[in-house]
């Protein structure tokens, strides 16, 4: 268990083994922007399972209404952008507001959070767990609803990569959600909804 | 006779030696005689240095280097000094290409090893990319699949040249078996060494084959289509796996059922 | 230390190809993934990405020391406890005290295979803890009273019936066989596990030196609810499982989901930084990881030192004809497939896995897709060459040192062809040999055998020599 006899094995072992240096340069993957932001997005998401609405401010509230219609129950992550607008159009649907705390994020239909950012090149949103971002508001309830604003997309994992430290430095966790949960460990049979989320939605609102 | 098109010339040696295989030399001699016609058909002159034995292939994947090198090296003697080497197997002259400079480095034939590796070609390769032939003109009338022997595929990196000799024959219809790079099962050593696997994996390969409806199964290895026609002969399926080689032989008259005319 | 299995791969592999059904079912899944594999290296250049992972993983286990050390030490900064672990006693001896430490009676897992290594589960079912599998695909195999099939897809060679049957037996549920009701089901058992978990316990797919943090992919959402819901999390990490910083995940990230044939990136990539910070209103109050040696340090500076660069992606598995028959459980360790059969002799020893590199025809599909450029078959050879040397009976070698004497020169060996044309007189039938004795029988068992032909090639050449130009 010893920390120092550990790396002094593996130092030993090592000596004599030549090390390349890391590439400079790393080439493009699936998951690199290519300049697109919202169109990307909704297309990657959609791919994904998800679905993304582009929304003017002003129109906010009503989108809201009508993608929650039939949730009964709902717990919100105190903070989330254009929360003014959220609630409203919660109200309209006649959802009503759980303590979006653990038990409430266990019993709500619908789950509304922000995100740091999104990824246009993989339709992915970013969560990170901070004060006022309980991390089961997005995690327990069958759906979930994102909030993002779109000057916070950025092309792919380059630039989501280049603002992980900054982000890891200021919270204890992150999560970059790409959809419904899912799996195919049935006969290879892909089956949404597992342990996460079964329906994602992100509305996308206009700077 | 002559192929309709005259070769492209891409540094085309002006002799050929043959290596020809311990597998073709004692049991399939006429994979070694079609491959000699078809290099004179060419007009390419062909020697057969006998000082060869075996690559030491089965030695090598057991886990004997020093057996592998001993047979090895009379490759070495026999091809000193030949100006290219020409096999019917991928998988033999994958051991020579790949294999045998890490097996020779640190010993006094490690040069040599080096140089045979540069010199020497797989028939289907040494055909299309060094003598730059575009077609084969003959006819041979039957539904035939093609096998990708797996060295040839992915050590030797062949990609299509044996489907682009196959494709300029006339009545020969081309179609493939739905996974045509998938190991037969031969393996080598592996063959007895879990026989019931590479039974299994015979069968799936026969399976896909027979799928196709062709009546001829052809590759450029014959490990592999011994293995295949050893458990199709058995099983009493009808498909004639046939070397690539034979088949253009036979397609170019200058061949009858595998006998020289 | 595991329980060594059982027989050979031989009769291990005789069990699997007279399953019926298990071909199928791995057939459909290998021929899914392979189309799932092209899809995600469309458009981009594929041998660049790969080397450019090699590049990483190479610089990265070649510094190993260093980046575990920076690892730690940032990891600490954010309050979590690194330990290292040379044993798989030390590993779980560490999670045993924590498990004591805070009274825990119910552990929910993400996918682990270092837990499978060293044997976690049974060690904490001996200690009165309930370990529950979260991972579907684990669950399965939990309830079934086996191991996992495969690296990523445990329950690959199940059914859908034969999962019906393990729910309803297990939970005296009436369920049918549609796999999105199964599923259901299962996430209804889970959900109450993973309220009421005491610790939840994961696997890493990557730490991060930089930052101290480390990553955890899953499509199903049990590593966050693992990460997040239960007070205590423990992190099981092999050694080499590290980058430098945020930017080469960057590239390792898709690297991994492409090779494991997932569309795209997995549905979460969680990262873990530390436990939570005081203003977060959740989070577990402790974050452990347990960087585990088990014999990889033996492996570093050795012949067979690339495959510590794995990254446990499972294309490998995925393209191999031998898996593809047989499935992951006739390799008899915890690591099946082209990288089980390198693995598993040089972590479990030669005496446990000394006949797994012979478990394969040595066809080279699987060096043909690593993401990062692992020479399996290589590593393959090699290991023969080292078990030959150590385990090889007499008979073989015999066999091979006369094999070697005889055709070492071409008299001998033309010698001995023409004895063994008149040896097989008696074998042969119509010019096959259909039944033949030892040796030899391990091939007409089931195949027919050519004759040795009449005349060999060099013979009929030395006939008709003058005709040649």
């Amino acid at each position: 268990m010893d920390r120092r006899a550990f790396l002094g094995v593996v130092r030993r072992r090592l000596a004599g083994v030549a090390a390349p240096d890391l590439p400079s340069d790393l080439p493009p993957t699936f998951a690199t922007g290519d300049g697109r932001l919202f169109d990307r997005f909704a297309a990657e998401l959609e791919i994904a399972g998800g679905e993304a609405i582009h929304v003017r401010l002003d129109e906010l509230s009503a989108r809201v209404a009508v993608r929650v219609a039939g949730c009964a129950t709902v717990v919100v992550a105190p903070v989330v952008d254009h929360r003014e607008a959220v609630l409203e159009g919660l109200a309209h649907a006649g959802c009503r507001l759980l303590e979006p705390g653990r038990d409430g994020a266990a019993r709500a239909d619908l789950g509304v959070t922000g995100a740091v950012l999104g990824v246009a090149a993989t339709g992915s949103v970013l969560l990170a767990a901070a004060q006022g971002a309980p991390r089961t508001v997005g995690l327990l309830p069958p759906f979930h609803l994102v909030v993002l604003p779109e000057d916070r997309l950025v092309p792919g994992f380059e630039e989501l990569f280049e603002q992980m430290p900054a982000l890891a430095a200021r919270s204890s966790n992150l999560v970059l959600v790409t959809g419904p949960s899912r799996t195919a460990d049935i006969e290879m049979t892909l089956v949404r909804g597992v342990h996460g989320p079964g329906r994602v939605t992100v509305l996308v609102v206009a700077a | 006779m002559r192929s309709s098109d005259e070769p492209k010339t891409v540094q085309r040696p002006a002799r050929v030696s043959l290596f020809v295989t311990c597998l073709v030399d004692l049991l399939f001699p006429e994979v070694g005689e079609a491959t000699v016609l078809l290099l004179r058909d060419l007009g390419v002159p062909v020697d057969f240095p006998d000082a060869q034995t075996c690559c030491g292939q089965p030695a090598l994947n057991s886990g004997f280097p020093d057996e592998a090198r001993r047979t090895a090296r009379t490759l070495l003697d026999a091809f000193e000094g030949a100006e290219a080497v020409v096999s019917p197997s991928g998988s033999c002259t994958a051991m020579v290409r790949e294999h045998f400079p890490p097996l020779f480095q640190g010993t006094r034939d490690e040069t040599r090893a080096r140089d045979l590796a540069a010199r020497t070609y797989e028939l289907s390769e040494f055909l299309v990319d060094v003598l730059g032939v575009d077609r084969v003109a003959g006819s041979y009338a039957a539904r035939v699949t093609y096998h990708d022997s797996c060295h040839g595929l992915r050590e030797l990196h062949l990609s299509g040249q044996g489907r682009k000799l196959l494709a300029g024959i006339d009545g020969l219809e081309l179609v493939e078996m739905a996974r045509p790079e998938q190991c037969c099962g031969f393996g080598g050593t592996f063959s007895v060494r879990l026989p019931e696997m590479a039974t299994a994996m015979a069968d799936d390969k026969l399976e896909q084959a027979s799928a196709t409806g062709a009546d001829v199964l052809v590759g450029g290895d014959t490990g592999c289509l011994m293995h295949l026609a050893g458990r199709a002969s058995r099983k009493g399926i009808h498909l004639r796996p046939m070397h690539l080689a034979v088949l253009l032989a036979e397609a170019r008259g200058l061949m009858l059922s595998g006998t020289v005319r | 230390m595991r329980d060594v299995s059982a027989g050979t791969f031989e009769q291990r592999a005789h069990v699997g190809l007279q399953t019926p059904g298990l071909a199928a079912a791995l057939g459909r899944a290998m021929d899914h993934r392979a189309v799932q594999r092209t899809q995600a290296f469309a458009g981009t250049d594929e041998p660049a990405v790969r080397a450019a992972g090699e590049a990483i993983r190479a610089h990265t286990v070649a510094n190993l020391d260093h980046y575990l050390e920076r690892f730690a030490e940032n990891a600490a900064t954010r309050g979590t406890k690194v330990v290292f672990a040379t044993t798989a006693a030390e590993a779980v001896e560490y999670v045993l005290r924590v498990l004591r430490d805070h009274g825990a009676e119910l552990v929910v897992k993400g996918k682990s295979m270092v837990s499978e290594e060293i044997g976690l589960n049974p060690a904490l079912g001996s200690a009165g803890v309930e370990v529950i599998e979260t991972d579907l695909g684990e669950y399965i195999v939990q309830l079934a009273g086996e191991t996992p099939a495969h690296i990523t897809t445990p329950a690959v060679h199940k059914t859908r019936g034969q999962v019906r049957d393990l729910f309803n037996r297990a939970h005296g549920a009436d369920l049918s066989d549609d796999p999105a009701e199964l599923t259901r089901f299962a996430r209804g058992v889970l959900r109450e596990k993973f309220l009421a978990a005491d610790v939840g316990i994961t696997g890493v797919n990557f730490a991060v030196a930089e930052t101290g943090s480390f990553t955890i992919v899953t499509n199903e959402g049990n590593a966050r609810m693992c990460t997040s819901l239960p007070r205590v999390h423990i992190a099981l990490m092999g050694m080499e499982r590290i980058v430098p910083s945020f930017r080469e995940l960057s590239l390792m990230l898709p690297l991994l989901t492409a090779s494991a044939a997932g569309l795209g990136v997995t549905a979460y990539v969680t990262f873990v930084n530390g436990p939570r910070q005081p203003e977060e209103p959740d989070g577990p109050e402790e974050v452990h990881v347990v960087v585990l040696d088990n014999g990889r340090s033996a492996i570093l500076g050795s012949e067979f030192h690339s495959v510590m660069h794995c990254i446990r992606c499972g294309a490998c598995l995925n393209v191999c004809p031998v898996f593809r028959r047989v499935g992951g459980h006739a390799y008899g360790a915890v690591y099946c497939g082209p990288i089980g059969a390198v693995l598993a002799p040089l972590l479990d020893g030669f005496n446990a896995a000394g006949d797994l590199p012979h478990a394969s025809s040595l066809c080279v599909a699987c060096t043909e897709v690593c993401p990062v450029n692992i020479p399996l078959h290589e590593c393959l050879l090699g290991l023969r060459r080292e078990i030959a040397r150590s385990r090889a009976t007499r008979g073989e070698r015999f066999a091979f040192a006369w094999w070697g004497r005889l055709w070492g020169n071409a008299r001998t060996y033309r010698w001995s062809a023409r004895l063994a044309r008149i040896g097989q007189l008696p074998l042969v039938r119509r010019r096959r040999i259909r039944r033949a004795p030892f040796p030899l029988s391990r091939w007409t068992s089931a195949r027919d055998m050519p004759a040795l032909a009449r005349g060999s090639f060099r013979e009929r050449w030395k006939r008709t020599e003058g005709r040649g130009p």
